[in-house]
C-alpha cells in the first residue's frame, strides 16, 4: 500500500486518519534539516487562513516557520512555567 | 452557534501544531464563514498565556521561530492578535460552587461552565481526549466537529423571527461590563446610566431632550399628559398600529379619531387627516368617518376639539412629516411621533424621533434598539414639555419627589435597562446599516415573485426596518404563511385587526368599511424574520423559502 508521507517540523509523518496495523498509530522518521529544504513548504503549509485574525497570527510566524513539536507536553510546559512563577515564592 | 475553543486548540491553531494543523485551520475558517461565534473561556487565559509563551520560547531557542527580542513579547502579540478576533466567555464566582469536590481538573470544569452559560447552541472544541466537563455539553475534536457540522447542515436550526441571541453575543462583553457597573454602584433608580443614555440618544437623534421612561407606552402617554390632552379633545391617529398608540388617548379621557393609511407606506395619510380634522371641526361625519360618541369612554364627536395628531412610523418607516406638520400647523394641532418601531430611521436627512412636538420610542426587546424588559424614551426640543415630562415620570415631582406639584406616574427607566441599551447602542449604527443590507437581499429575492409586494421606501426615506413586511393580495396570504412554515421560516401578521374594529374601541361606534386601506392591509400584510444578524444560513433560508414557494 502506498502512503504519501508528509513533512512536518523536520519529521516525516503519515497523513491524518491513517492507521497502522498492529496498534501502531504513527511512524516518525527523523531526517537532517538539509533534506527538508526541497520538501518544505508543501502546498498545505502555504495555506492562507480566510480568517483575518488567524491569517495575521500566522504571518507573524514568518514564511519559513515550520512547527517543531516540543519535547514536552502542554502540561509539562505549564508545570514548569508555574514553578518558575511561584516556586520561589515561599 | 457558539464554539468554545479549548487551550490546546488555540495553541494548535496559532503555532500550526501537528497533527492536522492545516485541517484545523480549515475547520476554523469553516466555522467563521458559517457565522459561528468563536469563544475562549476567561478561565483558560492564564494557561494559554503560560503554555504559549513557554512553547514560543522553545521554538525561538531552537531556531524554528525567528524573533529579535524576548519570545514572551512575540507570544503576547500573537495571542492578542488572535484574541481580538474571538470572544471571551466569562466565569462567574458561582461556577466554583458547581464543581464537585472530587473533580480533578478545575480548569476544564470552569471552561465547560462558562460554555454552558452562553445562550444558544454551544459546543466545545478540544483535542484533549480526557477533557473533564462538569456539565452536559457537546464536546468534539476537529474530526468530530467537522462531522457534526456536516450533519447539522442537513438539519438546520429553526430561523428565529427576531434573533436576539446573536445580538446579545455581539455586545456581550460590553453588556456584562455595564450591568456589572450598575451592580457595583447600586443606583438602581435613576442611576448615571439613565442620564448617559438620554444624552447619547438625544445627540444621535439631534434633539435637545431625551427623557427615559418605563415603556414605549409611557413614552407616548407622557407628552400627551404634559400637553394637557384630556376629555373633549380629539386626537387623530391611524387604526393600523398596535393598540398602545390609541390606548393612551383613551386613558386620558380624550377621543381617538382614526384616519386611514396610505396603502404603500402604511402610515397615516395626510390628505385623509386634513379631511378628518375638518369633519371634527364641523361635526360632519359625511366628510370623514367619526366616532359616533360614547359617554362611557367620555367620547363623542359633538363638541370635540381637534387637539393633536399621533403619527406612527410603522414597520420602521417614518410618516410623511413635512405634509403632516403642514396640516397640523394649518389647524393649530400638536403633532406627536410614535417612533416605537423607527429608531434609527431617517426622513429627508433627519433622524426619526426628531419630528413634531415630541416623539416616543420603545426599548421593547424586539425593537431596533431594545432592552431586556420594558423601557422607552421621549424626545423633544421643547423645554416646557421636557420639564413637565420629567416631573410626571416621578409622581409629578416639583423640587424633589416629596414636593408633588401635579398628578403623575411612576414611569422611570430602570438603571439596569439603561445599561443594557447603552451596551446595545454601541453596535446600533452598524446594525442600522446591516438592516439595509438584509432588506436589499430580501427585496431582490422578491423581485421574482410579483404576488409578493416588497415594502415601499419612498425617495428621501431610510427605514429603520423594525419589520420587513410584504403585501400578498388575492387571498393568497394564508397559502404563503403555510409555505413559509413548511420551510421552517416563521412569519407574523402585524396587525390582523385594525384598532377601529377592536373590541376595546367598539364603544367609539366605528364600523367595518370606515377605513378600507387599513382593513385591506390587515388581511394582506405578512412580516418575515428580520434583523441585522439575519445573515449567513438563516438569511439564505428565508430567501430560499421565498424563491421555492
Amino acid at each position: 500500500m502506498r502512503v504519501e508521507m508528509q513533512v512536518r517540523g523536520g519529521k516525516l509523518i503519515p497523513p491524518p486518519g491513517f492507521r497502522w496495523a498492529q496498534g501502531l498509530r504513527t511512524v516518525e522518521v527523523s531526517v537532517p534539516d538539509d533534506a527538508l529544504v526541497a520538501a518544505a513548504p508543501s502546498d498545505e503549509v502555504v495555506y492562507e487562513p480566510a480568517d483575518p485574525f488567524l491569517r495575521e497570527a500566522w504571518a507573524m510566524l514568518g514564511p519559513h516557520y515550520v512547527h517543531e513539536p516540543s519535547e514536552k507536553s502542554d502540561q509539562e510546559l505549564l508545570e514548569e512555567t508555574l514553578l518558575e512563577k511561584y516556586g520561589k515564592v515561599r | 452557534m457558539n464554539i468554545v475553543l479549548d487551550v490546546n486548540v488555540v495553541l494548535d491553531l496559532l503555532l500550526r501544531r501537528e497533527p492536522a494543523a492545516i485541517e484545523k485551520a480549515r475547520l476554523f475558517d469553516r466555522l467563521r464563514v458559517g457565522g459561528a461565534r468563536l469563544w475562549v473561556a476567561a478561565s483558560a487565559l492564564p494557561t494559554l498565556e503560560y503554555v504559549h509563551a513557554a512553547e514560543t520560547k522553545a521554538l525561538v531557542q531552537r531556531g524554528r521561530l525567528r524573533f529579535d527580542g524576548d519570545p514572551r513579547e512575540f507570544s503576547r502579540r500573537q495571542l492578542a492578535k488572535f484574541l481580538s478576533g474571538v470572544q471571551v466567555a466569562s466565569s462567574l464566582g458561582a461556577h466554583s460552587k458547581e464543581i464537585p469536590p472530587d473533580h480533578r481538573d478545575w480548569e476544564d470544569a470552569l471552561i465547560s461552565l462558562a460554555a454552558a452559560d452562553l445562550p444558544g447552541e454551544t459546543v466545545l472544541w478540544t483535542e484533549d481526549g480526557s477533557f473533564r466537563p462538569v456539565v452536559d455539553i457537546p464536546i468534539f475534536d476537529f474530526q468530530g466537529l467537522g462531522t457534526w457540522l456536516d450533519r447539522r447542515q442537513t438539519q438546520p436550526e429553526p430561523v428565529p423571527f427576531v434573533d436576539l441571541v446573536s445580538q446579545q453575543m455581539a455586545v456581550r462583553s460590553s453588556l456584562e461590563r455595564r450591568v456589572s457597573r450598575v451592580l457595583k454602584h447600586g443606583q438602581y433608580i435613576m442611576g448615571p446610566e439613565v442620564r448617559e443614555l438620554e444624552q447619547k440618544l438625544s445627540a444621535y437623534v439631534g434633539v435637545k431632550h431625551g427623557i427615559g421612561c418605563s415603556s414605549g407606552t409611557d413614552a407616548l402617554l407622557l407628552p400627551l399628559l404634559a400637553s394637557g390632552i384630556g376629555p373633549g379633545d380629539a386626537v387623530f391617529t391611524t387604526p393600523f398600529t398596535f393598540i398602545a398608540t390609541a390606548e393612551v388617548i383613551s386613558l386620558l379621557g380624550a377621543t381617538p379619531v382614526f384616519v386611514d393609511i396610505d396603502p404603500f407606506t402604511y402610515n397615516i395619510d395626510p390628505k385623509q387627516l386634513d379631511k378628518a380634522i375638518r369633519a371634527v371641526k364641523s361635526g360632519d361625519p359625511t366628510l370623514h368617518p367619526l366616532p359616533t360618541g360614547n359617554r362611557e369612554l367620555g367620547t363623542g364627536n359633538a363638541g370635540l376639539r381637534p387637539a393633536a395628531v399621533i403619527a406612527v412610523d410603522l414597520y420602521g418607516l417614518t410618516a410623511d412629516y413635512d405634509a403632516l406638520q403642514g396640516v397640523c400647523t394649518e389647524h393649530g394641532l400638536a403633532l406627536f411621533e410614535d417612533a416605537a418601531q423607527s429608531f434609527g430611521a431617517e426622513y429627508k436627512g433627519k433622524k426619526a424621533c426628531a419630528f413634531g412636538d415630541a416623539a416616543a420610542t420603545s426599548f421593547f426587546p424586539a425593537k431596533p434598539l431594545g432592552c431586556y424588559g420594558d423601557g422607552g424614551m421621549v424626545f423633544t426640543d421643547r423645554d416646557d414639555l421636557a420639564e413637565i415630562c420629567r416631573s410626571l415620570l416621578v409622581h409629578g415631582k416639583g423640587t424633589d419627589k416629596y414636593d408633588n406639584v401635579r398628578i403623575g406616574l411612576n414611569a422611570r427607566l430602570d438603571t439596569l435597562q439603561a445599561a443594557v441599551v447603552l451596551a446595545k447602542f454601541e453596535a446600533f449604527p452598524e446594525e442600522v446599516e446591516k438592516r439595509q443590507e438584509v432588506a436589499r437581499a430580501y427585496s431582490e429575492a422578491l423581485a421574482a415573485h410579483p404576488s409578493l409586494r416588497p415594502p415601499h421606501v419612498p425617495e428621501g426615506y431610510k427605514s429603520g426596518w423594525a419589520q420587513y413586511t410584504v403585501r400578498i393580495g388575492n387571498g393568497q396570504r394564508a397559502a404563503w404563511e403555510t409555505a413559509f412554515k413548511q420551510a421552517g421560516v416563521p412569519s407574523v401578521v402585524y396587525y390582523p385587526k385594525p384598532l377601529h374594529l377592536q373590541t376595546a374601541f367598539v364603544p367609539l361606534g366605528y364600523r367595518p368599511g370606515d377605513f378600507p386601506e387599513s382593513e385591506r392591509a390587515s388581511t394582506e400584510v405578512l412580516s418575515l424574520p428580520f434583523g441585522p444578524y439575519l445573515q449567513g444560513d438563516s438569511g439564505k433560508r428565508v430567501v430560499a423559502a421565498v424563491g421555492a414557494s
